[in-house]
């Protein structure tokens, strides 16, 4: 049950507008223009700067709440990071005005980036360091949709709390830089950058200090005022929560919830880290604040609940930081990806579910927010009711807490070199990314549109859609002989694009190791301090760096099409299909439907299409992973998403598989929209056709129909499906309870949705498969079911 | 030796325990009017044209409900799942049309599917040779044993087949101790009767099948677009499923005569 308290404050929450606030690109402005130190070292005008922000930005603390601290001066007002990438008039209306994923922006906001903001940094950012330092075949492939950039207008993140954070106060952390210091060697060549980067961390860890004691103050100054006599002592023992953390590690469930927040509020104020910060193991972290707690008598089940919830809102105060342009679409979105973890194992290896483990199950299902973003894991170790108890959440259409395999996620980090206990200890943070949190970081660097290579194979190194030469001379296709021929041209452009893109992460990445250090950030991942090194420059214990695959499904529809009918049945020419790409089918409507229709699709089980999802990806594999950047990160592939499947389909013209210009290419690991055909356990087999365990992550979507929940068997049998997907070492699935919206959609464009299954009555069947009428009467009943 | 199956399903959650493969044997010696899979009626493969849909636009293509199997085959068909169903609890299910119309072929494959550890459902209309039945029962787990109508002249009216076979039969399984679950469709107008169904009541208890879990499944209309297809009459076109409280009151009846009935397939 959610007390007045919560739903008031979850209310303010839903209905605050998404708003921009010039608050921080002024503060920071002003350190820059009028404050700056010459003779520092960058980190430390860096960290000077995050003092200056975290010492004077608004204290904004909400009517009722338990949990304090927001990023702007109110919640979702967001704040603008111009010394990273500037907006111009331009951007701002557009983030203003645009459908999607808007941010108001007022006429005061406006002024102040015309007269102080856009003049200082015109130039001066690291956007534009990062934009003339990349070469022009990075420039045009990027603008031809080839690939997407993470780090051109955010800050790399995606790093995870550990256990150490919540054990660790400041004054700790400021020790051990200072130990640290003492230890150097001062005939290092390096001494000076290890020495300044340390007085950062320490600087740093001050500035969060500093906030927390504002609030404090604020706090004791509302106790003073507060009439209501509960109100008032809440008040006042918040204040006292505030003098201990994050000053000192945490003693209490209360004061550790706290103590994480502040973090995440400096951490996501620093810089606009792409992903946030994540709590990580919210039930392991948590865990023994929460039991001393209750066995001190000192919490209650319903306080803690309360404590929570009000947690909960504060993720969903902070929208992700504004995107404009091919970042916005690769990332259309308000969730900033701070992805708890549930479940999983505990660090010697057992079983790590809990008592908190249920309670925040449920706080998610009361909840019912965007943010933050929730998983499970699920290791062999676990027991059923882990599963059960998220299924129970997820078909109510919620689509959360998504469910992950943490035997695959320990066998992927091993596999990186990570130690066993570093990789129990992990998760995935994001959309589904491995990683050993509080030792790793672990940066995503951008989309790679797998489908666009065939397009360009096809067309020996001509991009149609552009009209361009972009690639190399693989050969003219209708040259090709056999299906290898076809298969070699497409792994020659592939390789020739991921150059490319490797490049141009090196090149990005020095620039942000030299200009956008991240002291604060390095306090908590270890062992920066240790290595008195940036958690930017290669401070971690592990480096990893990630380029995400997007559109296996169709690119295996492509390969499995062009082999089928071309070369195998040989009924279509490679000169006809070529031609009916270029003219979009159209007027080829019957080529069209035979490729949709008769092609044998990734997603069926089926080895004629699935071998050649192992073909592209060990491709893809085998271009990208060992590639080691400027910090000392290796590169590892990732296949997942995010929406940027939308954007990359809208960058390419008509494929083999049937797909017109401009439409969704498939995402993550899934297969293509509507290609499969055969029912989830054959879903799963297709996504095991390439091995899980040689990625950072694999995304996989199921879509059920709310009605499928209601057979006695249902649950159990997806739990089922998830328990034979995982013990096949797939990395990751999410269940998709569809509505009677996307019944209608099915409807309209049977070809798209070939995959619905539905309840009928008393038994399933593919929605397409049902006449009309009874559609209709499926999709009444769907609208009857869904919430 | 070869079998012609017309449909593999994958992922069943409605044909026996656990999740199972449902392989549905193309053939029947009945014709009941009510029929959601007209095209599995004919023992050979039929092609029809049927209409697929692009962009709002229909395209004709040929599909043909039948396809020949070898044992080796459909075996490494039904191997697909196996992890899933030593993981569920489940199995293969061998469907129809009527699977014991194929018998030699339906022997063979559950002889196989037992040696390779798979659990075994037959899914019967209980009208074939006593000798099939008590074949294929050696390497069958369970039996989801359909019954229509316990009165004669209506069976034969809208099965177009007596009933007689199907009773002797079910008394056989019975005698073999072999598990059963009984398996009832509720046809609006032509079994959903109180008097009906006190009559399969009685059938059942002189049987003595109490101690068979009785299933009540509800009338439903899909399939019902295929019988233009394959230019076959549809007599139910208009009829609508029984409210859940006609089902409710159904299954009361069965529960006040001592069987356990529920509705719903699992």
């Amino acid at each position: 049950m959610k007390t007045n308290r919560i739903n008031r404050l979850r209310e303010q929450s839903l209905s605050a507008i998404n708003a921009l606030s010039a608050e921080r690109a002024e503060l920071v402005t002003e350190f820059y223009r009028d404050m700056i130190e010459i003779s520092d070292t960058v980190p430390l005008q860096r960290a000077k700067s995050f003092y200056h922000v975290m010492n004077r930005k608004t204290i904004c603390i909400n009517d009722g709440e338990l949990i304090v601290g927001e990023r702007g001066p109110a919640p979702k007002a967001t704040p603008t990071y111009p010394e990273i990438c500037l907006h111009t008039l331009e951007d701002l209306e557009v983030l203003h005005s645009r459908q999607k994923v808007n941010f108001k922006v007022s006429e005061e906001m406006r002024q102040i980036y015309e007269a102080s903001i856009i003049p200082f940094w015109t130039g001066k950012t690291n956007r534009d360091r990062v934009m003339s330092a990349l070469p022009n075949d990075w420039k045009d492939a990027y603008s031809a949709g080839i690939f997407t950039e993470f780090m051109e207008q955010r800050a790399p993140g995606h790093t995870v709390a550990g256990q150490k954070l919540y054990q660790t106060g400041m004054n700790d952390l400021i020790t051990a830089c200072k130990k640290k210091q003492k230890d150097l060697n001062s005939a290092s060549p390096d001494y000076i950058e290890m020495y300044g980067q340390l007085e950062a961390m320490k600087t740093s860890a001050k500035a969060i200090v500093r906030f927390a004691e504002r609030h404090a103050i604020a706090l004791m100054a509302m106790a003073d005022t507060e009439l209501d006599a509960v109100r008032k002592e809440e008040l006042m023992a918040m204040a006292k929560i505030c003098q201990r953390v994050p000053a000192n590690a945490p003693q209490t469930f209360h004061e550790a919830l706290q103590h994480y927040w502040f973090i995440h509020v400096g951490v996501i104020t620093e810089v606009n880290p792409w992903d946030s910060f994540n709590p990580g193991r919210l039930d392991q972290n948590l865990w023994p604040y929460f039991s001393a707690d209750l066995v001190q008598g000192t919490l209650t089940i319903q306080q803690a609940t309360e404590l929570l919830q009000c947690f909960w809102i504060k993720f969903n105060n902070h929208p992700s930081p504004p995107k404009v342009g091919i970042t916005a679409q690769e990332s259309s979105t308000y969730t900033d990806f701070s992805l708890i973890n549930l479940g999983g194992l505990t660090p010697e290896g057992n079983d790590g579910t809990n008592d908190l483990t249920y309670l925040i199950l449920s706080v998610i299902k009361e909840m019912r927010l965007l943010q933050p973003s929730s998983m499970v894991q699920v290791s062999h170790k676990n027991p059923d009711k882990l599963i059960l108890d998220t299924l129970d959440i997820l078909k109510t259409g919620f689509g959360q807490p998504s469910v992950f395999n943490t035997d695959a996620i320990i066998k992927e980090l091993m596999n990186q070199g990570k130690s066993r206990v570093d990789a129990t200890n992990g998760g995935a943070s994001g959309c589904v990314e491995a990683g050993a949190f509080g030792t790793e970081a672990y940066f995503l660097t951008g989309y790679f549109n797998l489908p666009k290579i065939v397009e360009i194979t096809l067309n020996n190194g001509f991009d149609p859609v552009q009209g361009k030469m972009l690639g190399m001379q693989s050969g003219d296709p209708l040259q090709f002989k056999t299906m290898d021929d076809f298969r070699a041209a497409f792994v020659k452009q592939l390789n020739h694009f991921v150059e490319i893109k490797l490049r141009g992460n090196d090149i990005i990445e020095k620039v942000f190791m030299d200009y956008m250090p991240t002291p604060f950030l390095s306090l908590f991942i270890e062992d920066c301090i240790e290595n008195a090194k940036d958690y930017g420059r290669g401070g971690a214990r592990y480096n990893t760096s990630y380029i995400q695959g997007v559109g296996i499904g169709t690119v295996t529809d492509c390969f499995s099409a062009i082999k089928y009918h071309v070369f195998d049945k040989q009924s279509v020419t490679m000169h006809k299909l070529l031609h009916s790409l270029h003219e979009n089918f159209n007027g080829q409507g019957q080529l069209q439907a035979i490729l949709i229709y008769q092609t044998p699709k990734y997603g069926n089980d089926l080895s004629y299409a699935d071998v050649e999802a192992k073909f592209v990806f060990d491709a893809f594999f085998a271009a990208v992973d060992g590639h080691i950047t400027p910090r000392g990160a290796v590169t590892h592939v990732d296949m997942l998403p995010t929406t940027c499947h939308i954007y990359f389909g809208k960058v390419l013209g008509a494929t083999p598989d049937g797909r017109i210009a401009g439409m969704p290419v498939s995402e993550g690991i899934s297969p293509a929209q509507g290609a499969d055909t055969q029912g989830p356990s054959a879903v799963i087999k297709s996504a095991l056709s390439f091995d899980h365990l040689k990625t950072g992550g694999t995304l996989l979507n199921q879509k059920f129909t709310p009605g499928y929940f209601s057979h006695p068997k249902a649950d159990e049998s997806v739990k089922d499906l998830i328990r034979t997907y995982f013990s096949n070492y797939g990395h990751h699935i999410q269940l998709n309870v569809v509505n009677a919206d996307t019944l209608r959609k099915a409807q309209k464009n049977p070809e798209l949705y070939r995959d619905l299954i539905v309840r009928v009555a008393g038994y399933s069947d593919y929605f397409n498969d049902l006449g009309e009428s009874l559609q209709e009467e499926i999709i009444l009943r769907t609208e009857h079911e869904s919430i | 030796m070869h079998g012609i199956v017309f449909d593999i399903k994958r992922f069943s959650i409605h044909d026996g325990p656990g999740v199972r493969t449902t392989v549905f044997f193309k053939g029947c010696p009945l014709s009941c009017i009510w029929c959601h899979n007209p095209e599995s009626q004919s023992k050979s493969p039929v092609t029809i044209t049927e209409s697929y849909g692009v962009n709002g636009t229909n395209y004709s293509m040929p599909k043909t409900y039948g396809v020949l199997y070898e044992p080796e085959a459909l075996m490494k068909e039904i191997l697909k799942d196996k992890d899933l169903m030593t993981q569920s609890g489940g199995g293969v299910t061998f469907s129809g049309g009527e699977p014991l119309l194929q018998h030699a072929f339906l022997l063979e494959m559950l002889e196989r599917c037992q040696s390779a550890g798979i659990h075994t459902v037959v899914d019967t209309s209980g009208f074939c040779k006593r000798q099939s039945l008590m074949d294929a029962a050696k390497n069958t787990d369970l039996f989801l044993y359909d019954i229509k109508l316990a009165d004669r002249a209506k069976h034969i009216e809208f099965t177009n087949t007596s009933n007689e076979p199907i009773f002797k039969n079910l008394k056989a399984l019975r005698s073999a101790q072999k598990p059963v679950w009984l398996r009832i469709p509720l046809i609006p107008g032509i079994n959903s009767s109180v008097e009906m169904q006190l009559e399969n009541i009685r059938v059942l208890s002189d049987l003595d099948s109490k101690c068979y879990p009785v299933f009540l499944l509800p009338f439903n209309r899909a399939g019902f677009h295929k019988y233009k297809n394959l230019q076959m009459k549809n007599m139910l076109i208009d009829v609508m499923p029984l409210s859940s409280g006609e089902m409710e009151a159904i299954c009361n009846l069965y529960i006040t005569h001592g069987f356990n009935a529920t509705i719903g397939s699992i």
